[in-house]
């Protein structure tokens, strides 16, 4: 009934519209004529501006009609087809076909993570340029095969099974529900295979987080708030001074303690580059001001969250030095980098700061480079004291307040 | 139990309404109006609609939320200018801003999460499967049932309108953590949004407890005669299972959300500790933004349980009815939903393992987390064992529940890799994750929801929804599937973390530009696809054909209700169970399904089953619907199946 019903009211439709459309380029036609014949009365005092809007409305309503056109066109076609009684899929047997795409997008399937292995897995982290990280690494390849073999067998059989066993008018489906020892063996295989990987992994978690280490680790601190790293090293001292949230403020931002003599010749530095000597434990001191962040370096694998009111901090030697990194992906332009791995608002995307792995001299050259807390933000008055002889506590002296300076 | 009960007086003592047995087939002594019987209906069917079609319009909303940011994603540098006619001033120039980037993550996650694959999946099927499949006229508590309806629909309201207002919807993540989410300062997103956000999810919760509460109780006293637990069909014990995991998980969160609302408006400090935000210093002292996260977790893990497993009940049902063969080792799917609900609570630390948590509860996490794995794999081997030998009929819903099956085995080995704290170490928080996640959760689960959609749409709405359109649908969406969320696992090993609004500040990203723009193409392949299930959806249930009782010749009780919804479910008697649900193809048998009503005494006699109701209307394979006069019928008998046992049926007879 309604068949009929929408057939008639669609062709109708079709009707009417082709008129209005037809009405509408020929009327566009008319109108640019008058208007130019206007136009030619007149003079040349045409405002462009509005003609060019007439047309360009006349065109958008031409462009409407046109897909609403296209679309009638299409629901009709396909009416029409079932009113003929024009199916082209009439003798397919679906149930066969969707057997044969089983095969078939089994096949596209394996083709395509081929392809994004050759095209895409070349881009991950090359194997990790850290101790612990390598050890990671025999972990990721174990997990690797181990799951990538399951992957395949068990897509493969998936894939096949649809395809093998789809309705047969000539078979009958097994009446099979239960199978105990076959249970009892697929239950015990990937137990046993598990506990490898537990067990390994637990080792690996704990090699993390009581590392062997021959010597004592560097000590950075890397403060994150929203959205930029600060980092403070240690001074002569190899110490990193106390610090109070609560003294944070824009000439202190990071709320170092002016009473703890270790953080006088602390460095606090701004610049987006994190210096690291290569083959030296270190370890990375993670502190939130504001938010939660996460202080990733993906390829030493080194990843903690710096939290807000609670310190953490994660331990790991370098291996390789931004250079031979370079030579080793043949990219001149490599450089080590370090995110934030938890979102902290806005511009989470962009805290970038480059780490930089060089040898021991060049990193202790670098860092002695750098001002240290006090003298840093010095007023120029200030006289230059040779540094070998103003004892620190002297020099201190120069940055706490005025009164204590006046007294000098 | 109630079979000591007889049905009757089960359904006097638990219906609303309790005008005895229904005689009078469907004719209501009260008539009920429009709002009774389509707005607020106590009718578990009508609710099963309800939360079926908000969780669809919520899951379009979700999808092209999705499509915004991976146009974002891909196209970085280039302004599109269409997108301010959309999202407006949050795409000024057709830019759009890095904290409303953040927002429609947030939402889309929170959608996707629980709107649709909470709500939408286990609300839908729960309710409209429970009390068919166990043989009850209603739930145990029809009102609290459209309580629950209703207090989810107030929430997705309030999760909708916090889109439209000025400061822009939630943007912390759909995490939440604070102290991102509890200092609105700290980011536009954390505003008027996230409080509607909070309050949103708080009758969300209530919403889903009242459900749990509803189902768990229906289901433990409410069975009919001879419907013994061990007889339940899979999807019922999944239901229960989930029903348990949310009544003990969402409290928790309740409790999660209280103290975080307490924080952003209270000035507590249950979260927040030693905060400089902006160059101010803030009073808040001793609490532990990782507090926070122990509470969410301790929902979140159970949570993605609590939407693969109705997915896993949906598609052990189908693949049985579609393969032709008893589920393969029904007791060991039973166990390992039992031991994946009852793990499932002690491995949410696997989320937090670079939180700084101490390493030795890392340890702890990591062995409950890889234990998971075992039931897992069984319940993977159990389904190909299933299909093995089986006589499969692709019906849109059996594609649907095989690549469940595929995307599960996918996503669930990834897990192997971030359950492993060291191997999480490098991955956490990259699009490894997303990749994970997204396929084992997200698409194994919506997945599960195509399938129970196609399969008991008839159950629904008396129609057959087309089968062609169902091919295409599946069909696009596997493939968009893989295609979105497989090359994301490089993404992620390459280092890339997640939630970046745009590739082009690291080194590590900005290399993946091409690939993202491929991803993109496929995700709008994807969401495009599912247009074509809601044209199959709202043109099947209007203008549909007409479907046969028992279209896919399964053995469920569902299947012997009639086809037009009444209400009470059955019009005489609720039937006794004999058997099973899984008798399919078993030997002696006339026909290749014995549905559970069937006695021995039934087969006995010879009695005709198989054409109960449906009269020789059976398309197996559903034909193509929208009132096409021609549309092949395939019928089974003359198909599929040549009646071999016919010899016994004639003896019987």
């Amino acid at each position: 009934m309604w068949k009929n019903w929408t057939c008639k009211a669609c062709t109708l439709a079709v009707f009417f519209l082709f008129l209005a459309t037809a009405h509408v380029a020929f009327g566009q036609k008319t109108l640019g004529a008058e208007a130019a014949a206007r136009a030619a009365e007149a003079g040349p005092v045409v405002d462009p501006a509005a003609k060019g809007e007439w047309v360009s409305i006349l065109i958008k309503a031409v462009q409407g009609l046109g897909l609403l056109l296209l679309l009638l066109v299409v629901f009709l076609t396909s009416r029409l087809a079932r009113l003929v009684d024009f199916d082209p899929f009439k003798n397919w047997n679906a149930n066969v076909m969707n057997a044969r795409m089983f095969a078939v997008f089994g096949a596209i399937f394996a083709g395509f993570i081929l392809y994004e292995l050759k095209y895409h897995a070349p881009y991950i982290l090359p194997s990790s340029a850290s101790v612990h990280g390598a050890e990671i690494d025999n972990l990721y390849n174990i997990t690797l095969i181990m799951t990538g073999l399951v992957f395949v067998i068990t897509q493969a059989l998936l894939f096949f099974y649809a395809f093998r066993y789809q309705n047969s008018p000539r078979r009958k489906a097994l009446y099979y529900p239960d199978n105990h020892k076959l249970e009892l063996i697929w239950t015990l295989v990937p137990a046993l295979a598990l506990a490898v990987v537990v067990l390994y992994g637990v080792k690996v978690w704990n090699d993390i987080h009581h590392p062997q280490l021959a010597q004592e680790p560097i000590r950075i601190e890397v403060v994150a708030e929203q959205f930029k790293w600060t980092l403070r090293y240690s001074g002569d001292d190899a110490t990193l001074g106390k610090y109070d949230y609560k003294k944070i403020t824009g000439d202190n931002p990071l709320g170092l303690d002016s009473l703890d003599k270790a953080a006088h010749d602390d460095k606090v530095v701004y610049t987006k580059e994190l210096h690291l000597p290569v083959n030296r434990p270190v370890t990375l001191h993670a502190r939130a001001k504001d938010v939660l962040h996460g202080m990733y370096i993906p390829h030493f694998a080194v990843n903690v969250y710096a939290v807000p009111g609670m310190p953490t901090q994660f331990t790991f030697t370098p291996t390789m030095t931004t250079d031979q990194m370079r030579r080793k992906t043949g990219n001149p332009k490599f450089n080590y980098e370090m995110a934030c791995g938890q979102l902290c608002g806005s511009s989470h995307y962009n805290m970038r700061v480059v780490v930089i792995i060089e040898d021991e001299a060049s990193y202790k050259k670098w860092v002695a480079e750098q001002p240290t807390w006090i003298t840093k933000d010095a007023p120029a008055t200030a006289p230059e004291a040779p540094k070998s002889d103003a004892p620190k506590g002297q020099t201190a002296m120069n940055q706490i307040p005025v009164r204590t300076a006046s007294l000098q | 139990m109630a079979s000591e009960l007889s049905p009757q007086a089960v359904h006097a003592l638990h219906t609303h309404d309790a005008h005895g047995a229904h005689a009078d087939h469907g004719h209501h002594h009260h008539k009920e109006s429009f709002i009774t019987k389509y707005v607020f209906s106590q009718d578990h069917k009508m609710i099963a609609k309800q939360f079926l079609i908000t969780g669809i319009v919520m899951g379009f909303i979700g999808g092209l939320m999705s499509l915004i940011f991976r146009l974002q994603l891909a196209y970085p540098d280039t302004p599109m200018p269409f997108l301010e006619g959309i999202v407006g001033k949050w795409a000024k120039d057709g830019t759009l801003d890095p904290s409303f980037y953040m927002s429609l993550v947030t939402l889309h996650g929170t959608i996707m999460v629980f709107f649709v694959l909470t709500a939408g999946l286990s609300g839908t099927f729960s309710n409209l499967l429970i009390p068919y499949q166990i043989g009850a006229r209603d739930m145990a508590s029809p009102f609290l049932n459209m309580l629950s309806y209703w207090f989810f629909f107030t929430s997705s309201v309030i999760m909708i309108v916090s889109i439209f207002i000025e400061s822009g919807p939630a943007g912390p993540g759909w995490t939440v953590y604070p102290p991102l989410s509890a200092l609105p300062q700290s980011m536009p997103g954390s505003g008027l949004g996230m409080t509607l956000w909070l309050v949103s999810m708080t009758l969300f919760i209530v919403s889903s407890l009242m459900g749990a509460l509803n189902y768990i109780s229906t289901i433990l006293n409410m069975r009919t005669k001879g419907m013994s637990m061990t007889r339940m069909p899979l999807t019922v014990w999944a239901f229960l299972f989930t029903a348990i995991l949310g009544v003990l998980s969402f409290p928790v969160l309740v409790s999660a959300v209280v103290l975080l609302i307490f924080d952003r408006s209270l000035g507590t400090s249950f979260y927040l500790s030693e905060i400089v935000l902006q160059g101010e210093v803030l009073a808040n002292e001793g609490g532990s933004p990782i507090l926070f996260q122990h509470l969410f977790w301790f929902l979140g893990h159970p949570e993605v349980y609590i939407i693969i497993m109705p997915a896993f009940g949906i598609s052990s049902e189908i693949i049985a009815t579609n393969a032709r063969k008893p589920i393969f080792g029904y007791r060991a799917m039973i166990g390992s939903l039992m031991g994946i609900s009852f793990l499932s609570f002690i491995v949410w630390g696997h989320h937090m393992f670079v939180t700084g948590m101490n390493p030795f509860l890392g340890t702890v996490f990591i062995i409950a987390t890889l234990v998971i794995a075992v039931p897992s794999a069984v319940k993977t081997f159990n389904y190909l064992a299933t299909l093995w030998q089986g006589n499969i009929r692709f019906t849109p819903a059996m594609l649907f529940s095989i690549g469940l099956v595929s995307l599960f085995i996918s996503g669930g080995l990834t897990g192997l890799w971030l359950g492993n704290a060291p191997l999480d170490v490098p991955l956490h928080n990259t699009y490894f994750v997303v990749g994970h996640f997204h396929i084992v959760m997200g698409s194994a689960a919506i997945f599960g929801m195509f399938a129970g959609v196609y399969h008991w749409f008839p159950k629904m709405f008396g129609k057959l929804m087309n089968a062609r359109l169902g091919y295409l649908h599946f069909w696009l969406t596997f493939a968009a599937a893989y295609m979105v969320f497989f090359p994301m696992h490089f993404i992620g090993l390459a280092g890339v973390p997640r939630r970046y609004y745009a590739f082009t500040e690291f080194d590590i990203a900005s290399k993946f530009m091409d690939l993202n723009v491929f991803i993109t193409w496929s995700a709008i392949l994807g969401v495009g696809a599912q247009f074509i299930f809601l044209y199959n959806f709202v043109v099947s249930a209007i203008w549909g054909r007409k479907s046969p009782q028992n279209p896919w010749r399964a053995n469920s009780l569902e299947w012997t209700t009639p086809v037009e919804h009444i209400h009470g479910n059955w019009p005489g008697e609720i039937p006794a169970v004999h058997r099973w649900p899984f008798d399919y193809s078993k030997p002696g048998a006339p026909q290749d399904f014995i549905p559970q009503h069937i006695s021995e005494q039934d087969l006995k006699d010879g009695k005709n089953y198989w054409d109960e109701g449906g009269g020789d209307d059976h398309p197996v394979v559903a034909a193509p619907s929208g009132g096409g006069a021609s549309a092949p019928v395939i019928e089974p008998e003359k198909v599929y199946y040549k009646d071999e046992t016919s010899e016994a049926d004639q003896a019987g007879a």
